[in-house]
């Protein structure tokens, strides 16, 4: 019994001390990444500042910034009459399954 | 079992037991093994609470292990969306043991060849001293570092050290401020919250959105250079919680080179200059004069002569020459109109009033105290203050403060104290005048824009509405009358404000464009129109068509343009 129970306590302290080592690597190794995801954070955000975005958005989109009179209000616009079948007489609303979805307001990104 | 092997040899040797000496024997036997028994039941139920069942106490303590996080000495800085407004990265710093080097000149020829913004002579001085530790150069570029390491000095080390960088620049200068070479927080936000920022790893949300701040900085920056102005700020404020969505101070600094910095350039106009601020305080005592009640929308002063009181004479810009209504007034800015406005509610209520509206005290905000100006009042207060301060003269605040009480007449009456966090604690604000009262307010600022003098901020479809505002800069005792200070503050959209942008010019001149006039309504409230249309979509505003009736409703005001019973209303 004594015997079992000595080579068991053996082979579970070296377990341990091997998971141990594995664990102290992968945290070096977590820790390492971590430190390189903030220097691209910050590199990201630099590269992101509003100045910059401005210069390219103009070099390379034909995209310029929202004016009030290119938007729409949702309510404003009109359903598309149903074509009548001369089931139902004059315009009705069509089911919900025949609307076109509505059209979606895109609102620019401006730096 | 023991006693009974060994119990051969002790007969041999010893006498044989006395009867019940045996029985003695087996009681105490039984009742040790017995003790010892219950021991290890005992343990063996511990050991099966501790194991086998789950989250007893003893099984708590054993903790999973924690990734560990990648932690900086300084907590970062988001703006409200979220992006990063300043940040710690590592960098390397050379230091040298003086006691360790032989041959000092060498040495330092050595590393100005990797260094060359260094003097031979100065690092030569240094690795020559009596000492064991000297900076010879911080921040250490990676292929500098690199170069260093190469040389294979053992008197040369670096040091991990942290700097404060930030992404957007000199855009948000003022308000996050900067820190010094020691990552100590010497200005804005970054001084104030020194403590916070480094006790706590999590970042901080200012209430400052960047793509809003870059806009309105940009627009100062081009009316700086159109109008060779010495100076510009702006802000726009959330008007309905007192969040400084931006704020600008120009001329501005770069936070990550304070070597090009001066106390000038970190001179946060916004916050800590008080100016005279001129017809914007037209405001104030129109919405003074309506809540006392003393004074309604078709009443009105005669503004046909300037009035001299003592050595000053109270005249208009542009003098009408007659009698003019309350709108009327706004509309054309007149100063004396606003000055018997003033007089007629009195110097103590008007005091009271604007100290209600937190003008006459220095305002609570995210800045070190040293960076926040106090407002300039008169003292004694007496009826010729009162008639100045009727059309902002006599009376100097910051801008930050005339921004945060604009937003309370017009917000439906509620003053909230000016912040640059977006999750501020105590959001409550404090009634300052009546939902009627803002409600008139918000008509008349409307009708500046469409009929007065603030026609240019007319952002189309924004419902703009505001006042313009031109201040003649004092110089020694009197008043320079070729400088001034031009400024707009605005809201948007006047039938619900949700910004109020305030943006002023120091010094601007006339140019061709604007037929040499320098005004607010030509300076600063086409700067402030031009920045709504922008920020609007940004910030989630709908645009509004003006015609719908619901809207033209909630702006009709009228316009009496004569005393008497004849109105003349006009459908603006």
């Amino acid at each position: 019994m004594a015997v079992v129970a000595g080579v068991g306590l053996f082979t579970l302290k070296y377990d341990v001390s091997e998971s141990k080592e594995l664990l102290a690597t992968l945290r070096l190794e977590t820790n390492t990444h971590n430190q390189e995801i903030h220097i691209l954070k910050a590199e990201w955000a630099y590269l992101n500042r509003p100045d910059r975005l401005e210069k390219l958005g103009r070099r390379f989109l034909v995209l310029e910034p929202t004016l009030a009179n290119q938007t729409i209000a949702i309510e404003d616009i009109p359903f598309r009459p149903r074509p009548n079948l001369g089931l139902n007489p004059g315009n009705t609303v069509p089911p919900a399954a025949d609307r076109d979805p509505p059209p979606k307001l895109t609102f620019l990104r401006v730096p | 079992m023991i006693g009974r092997q060994s119990s051969p040899s002790r007969r041999t040797r010893r006498r044989a037991p006395v009867p019940g000496e045996v029985e003695i024997a087996r009681i105490r036997l039984m009742v040790a093994g017995s003790l010892a028994i219950a021991g290890f039941i005992l343990v063996a139920t511990r050991l099966t609470i501790v194991t086998v069942l789950p989250t007893t106490e003893a099984t708590r303590t054993i903790h999973p292990a924690k990734p560990s996080t990648y932690s900086v000495s300084r907590a970062n800085i988001l703006d409200r969306n979220g992006k990063l407004l300043a940040t710690n990265l590592k960098t390397f710093s050379l230091y040298a043991n003086p006691n360790l080097i032989q041959n000092p000149r060498s040495t330092a020829e050595k590393i100005v060849a990797i260094l060359p913004d260094l003097r031979i002579e100065t690092v030569e001085r240094q690795l020559g001293e009596k000492r064991s530790f000297v900076w010879i150069k911080r921040r250490l570029t990676p292929e500098q570092k690199y170069e260093l390491n190469k040389l294979g000095n053992p008197a040369l080390d670096f040091k991990t050290e942290e700097k404060r960088f930030y992404p957007a620049g000199r855009v948000t200068g003022h308000v996050v401020g900067f820190t010094n070479i020691d990552n100590q927080g010497r200005g804005g936000f970054e001084r104030k919250f020194d403590r916070e920022l480094t006790t706590t790893s999590t970042p901080f949300s200012l209430s400052i959105d960047l793509r809003v701040q870059y806009i309105i900085s940009q627009a100062l920056r081009d009316a700086l250079k159109n109008f060779k102005a010495i100076g510009a700020t702006g802000i726009v404020m959330d008007a309905n919680n007192g969040q400084v969505i931006a704020m600008v101070s120009l001329p501005d600094f770069n936070p990550n080179d304070l070597s090009s910095t001066n106390d000038k350039t970190r001179f946060n106009q916004a916050t800590h200059g008080v100016y005279e601020m001129g017809s914007t305080f037209k405001i104030f005592t129109t919405a003074m004069a309506l809540e006392s009640r003393k004074i309604n929308i078709q009443d009105g002063y005669d503004a046909s002569r300037p009035i001299r009181v003592g050595r000053f004479v109270i005249r208009d810009y542009r003098a009408k020459n007659r009698w003019l209504s309350l709108p009327e007034i706004l509309i054309h800015s007149s100063n004396i109109g606003s000055a018997k406005m003033a007089l007629d509610v009195g110097r103590h209520k008007q005091r009271d009033f604007l100290e209600r509206l937190g003008l006459l005290e220095k305002p609570t905000l995210e800045l070190e105290e040293e960076e926040i100006g106090s407002p300039i009042t008169p003292n004694p207060w007496r009826d010729v203050n009162a008639m100045t301060i009727g059309y902002g003269h006599g009376i100097a605040v910051s801008p930050i403060q005339i921004t945060s009480a604009v937003a309370a007449v017009i917000n439906g009456g509620i003053f909230y104290e000016p912040t640059l966090l977006l999750n501020r604690s105590n959001l409550g604000g404090r009634r300052v005048v009546s939902e009627k009262t803002s409600d008139k307010i918000r008509r008349l600022l409307r009708v500046v824009v469409t009929n007065g003098s603030g026609r240019k901020a007319d952002a189309a479809n924004y419902l703009v509405g505001g006042k313009t505002g031109t201040a003649e800069k004092v110089e020694g005792r009197g008043y320079k009358r070729k400088a001034v200070r031009s400024s707009f503050v605005g809201a948007f959209p006047m039938n619900k404000p949700r910004y109020v942008v305030f943006a002023m010019i120091d010094e601007p001149i006339g140019n061709k464009d604007t037929l040499g006039y320098a005004t607010g309504g030509w300076v600063a409230a086409p700067l402030v129109g031009k920045v709504i249309s922008r920020i609007a979509p940004l910030l989630g505003v709908k645009p509004i068509n003006h015609e719908n009736p619901k809207v033209q409703n909630q702006m009709a005001i009228s316009v009496v343009t004569k005393k008497l019973r004849k109105k003349h209303f006009a459908s603006f």
